[in-house]
């Protein structure tokens, strides 16, 4: 057999196998490789040069705003205290009970002819914290309170019919409404009929003597 | 294809494949990873900065409202707080009823002030410091009613816990002890 030579066809066959050279791939795929990890690496490093910047201008942002934070701290915690000071100064002048109005009413249901010696009016009025009270709903009050006034009345009856007159004045007291849905009620603690007067000087003496107990308080 | 590869051929690539793997590699760890730690840390710091910041500008900016909320807080406060206990309570005790009780219609006698604990409505529901101040005075019933009148409107905070009247010594009036509560102004 003849030897041939067909350097064209050598030629193209070396050229064919120059291109597909393992290590020019090889070659390619790293520089491919590196240029990616070069644009990673870039990336990531003007984010960190970004965020450093950011940071930086936050931070002289808020040595800027320090004072003013501070300022708007202190106010603030010393407004709340105020306004609770405010709100309980509220609560004591809405629900104060007044003395003024019950001392009125005292005089205005003692018939004339009772003379007072003594009287004791104790204001024994409660105040609890309301379970159900919520700041956001009108009309809702912080505080309950249970009114309770208890006066003592002790005094002389002078008339030809002093049990009458106690009679009357207990009915007249009885348990009814006064201001508001208050209600005043009366109770008899001792009574000493009229004595028998003998002699002017000592009239004093022959007045019946009455003594009962008054009580202010809210209705239940 | 490896079959066709020279001993020469084998070597150079192996060596161009190990050498670009530790290029790679070095770059990788020298400072991919340096600057990506790096970017994370600050994130976080950005991050809290940012929300420390905000908070910042929103308390800044409302500033100036609260400002002026104090202001109108105050100046109410300070009308309201001429009518309490201010200081000592047996100096302001002396000093208002100095005032208060020549314009009366009613005899004094001696009164006086002490500093117990006040009981009843408020100081149990409240934090204010209540105190409670005695008052010994003399008239007769309308008399009476008409101080107890006044002692309640000069003084709005106040309340009257207990009377007690028994004939006066001249037989025509009453002699009144009477004991009243009243809060103690809090400084602003």
């Amino acid at each position: 057999m003849p030897i041939a030579f067909n350097l064209l066809e050598e030629e193209r066959l070396a050229e064919i196998a120059k291109q597909r050279d393992p290590v020019k791939i090889t070659v390619l795929f790293l520089v491919v490789c590196l240029a990616i990890e070069i644009v990673w690496g870039l990336n990531v490093y003007f984010k960190n040069e970004r965020l450093e910047q950011d940071v930086k201008s936050l931070q002289d942002e808020k040595v800027k705003l320090t004072a003013d934070f501070n300022e708007y701290v202190l106010l603030e915690k010393n407004y709340q205290a105020l306004d609770v000071y405010r709100t309980d100064l509220q609560v004591v002048h809405n629900k104060r009970h007044l003395m003024a109005p019950l001392w009125a009413t005292i005089k205005e249901k003692l018939p004339r002819t009772y003379i007072l010696d003594s009287l004791q009016i104790q204001n024994e009025s409660k105040s609890v914290p309301n379970p159900n009270y919520d700041p956001t709903k009108k009309g809702s009050v912080p505080t309950l309170s249970d009114w309770k006034v208890k006066c003592v009345l002790n005094g002389r009856i002078f008339s030809d019919e002093p049990e009458n007159v106690v009679t009357s004045l207990l009915e007249s007291i009885g348990n009814q409404k006064i201001f508001g849905d208050s209600v005043i009620s009366a109770e008899r603690v001792s009574y000493q009929p009229k004595l028998a007067a003998t002699d002017i000087r000592k009239a004093d003496e022959a007045a019946a003597t009455f003594q009962m107990n008054v009580f202010f308080a809210r209705k239940k | 294809m490896s079959a066709t590869l020279t001993d020469q051929k084998k070597k150079e690539l192996v060596l161009v494949f190990m050498l670009g793997i530790s290029v790679l590699a070095g770059l990788y760890v020298g400072f991919i990873s340096k600057y990506t730690e790096l970017a994370s840390k600050k994130e976080d710091e950005h991050r809290k900065l940012h929300k420390v910041v905000t908070e910042y500008r929103s308390k800044s900016k409302a500033l100036p409202a609260l400002r002026t909320k104090m202001d109108l807080i105050t100046q109410s406060l300070e009308e309201v707080n001429s009518k309490l206990i201010q200081g000592d309570v047996q100096l302001w005790f002396t000093a208002e009823m100095r005032k208060f009780l020549p314009n009366q219609p009613i005899k004094t006698e001696d009164s006086g002030s002490n500093t117990e604990t006040a009981e009843g409505f408020g100081a149990e529901v409240t934090s204010l410091d209540v105190k409670a101040c005695r008052l010994n005075v003399q008239g007769n019933f309308d008399e009476i009613g008409r101080f107890l009148a006044n002692l309640e409107n000069q003084y709005p905070f106040a309340e009257i816990r207990s009377v007690s009247a028994v004939a006066g010594s001249d037989k025509k009036g009453l002699a009144v002890n009477l004991k009243f509560q009243i809060p103690n102004a809090k400084s602003n």
